[in-house]
């Protein structure tokens, strides 16, 4: 990628540029779509990690999860038949 | 076992209620569970649908886009469902697809549920590649997205100086971007627009 470091993409859509640098850029997001879609991408990002409050939930599920299958696992095991023998 | 209504389940759901998370879960996983195997699924996939079809109904909660005509159980079924004959469609899986896809999916009136879905998709993964991060990187790019000033990030982290926290940013930013482009989910959605 060259110059188009995590870096500059993320000095890019925060505003961190220089006004040449900027503009520069401008005109590169208009002929590269590869660029456009890579800084789309960084900005989709960042709004997905304000969303606190659905990370929060996703944090509370994952353990929610795990407790419910180790429940069940356990429920399982008790359950389970003895083996025949032949 | 405790019964809740579905105002009370809604309403745990917003306030990330543990023992509601818990009654949804014994409520209603097994019948999803069981559809998915069903249909060409394996447990994980029934774990990651079920999430994501309650996540699903918060956003729609949070946006106030929930009437409920039915119970709760029928209408977290249902987006299940419809979640699970997206993704085996998408997949262009070599099983046969029993069930048709509800013509819903193409009804107007359903755009909206639509559109949750898919931009669910997208944060979706970007959340949980979030997540599998360390601990000092999750914490790190949440304080830059909350605006604290530089200096107090790089105080509150230990790092030995502002120009480092930068650093340390970029890098877990890379890491991040980096592990959510591997995901084949990723490549898959790769053609849509963004928004």
């Amino acid at each position: 990628m060259g110059k188009y470091t995590t870096e500059n993409i993320d000095r890019y859509i925060h505003g961190e540029m220089s006004p040449s640098e900027k503009q520069q850029w401008n005109k590169e997001i208009v002929s590269d779509k590869d660029l456009e879609k890579e800084i789309n991408l960084y900005k989709e990002l960042e709004k997905a990690l304000r969303e606190k409050d659905i990370i929060l939930l996703r944090k509370a599920l994952i353990i929610i999860e795990k407790e419910y299958h180790k429940k069940q696992n356990d429920n399982t095991y008790l359950c389970e038949p003895s083996q025949k023998t032949a | 076992m405790k019964y809740y209504s579905n105002d009370k389940i809604i309403k745990g759901i917003l306030k990330n209620n543990d023992s509601v998370l818990h009654y949804i879960y014994n409520e209603y996983y097994p019948e999803i569970n069981l559809y998915i195997l069903k249909n060409n699924g394996i447990e994980e996939d029934a774990n990651d649908v079920f999430q994501e079809g309650l996540i699903i109904l918060y956003r729609k909660i949070k946006k106030n886009q929930f009437f409920l005509k039915c119970s709760f159980g029928t209408y977290l079924y249902s987006v299940c469902r419809l979640l699970w004959l997206k993704q085996l469609r998408e997949k262009k899986t070599r099983f046969m697809v029993k069930e048709k896809l509800p013509i819903y999916l193409k009804d107007k009136k359903n755009q909206d549920l639509i559109d949750t879905i898919e931009k669910n998709e997208r944060y979706g993964l970007y959340q949980k590649y979030f997540l599998k991060l360390g601990k000092d990187c999750q914490k790190t790019l949440q304080l830059f997205l909350d605006n604290v000033p530089l200096k107090n990030i790089a105080k509150q982290m230990g790092y030995k100086n502002e120009k480092y926290a930068k650093k340390k940013k970029y890098k877990c930013k890379e890491t991040l971007i980096k592990n959510i482009k591997q995901d084949k989910k990723f490549k898959e959605l790769g053609n849509k627009n963004y928004n």
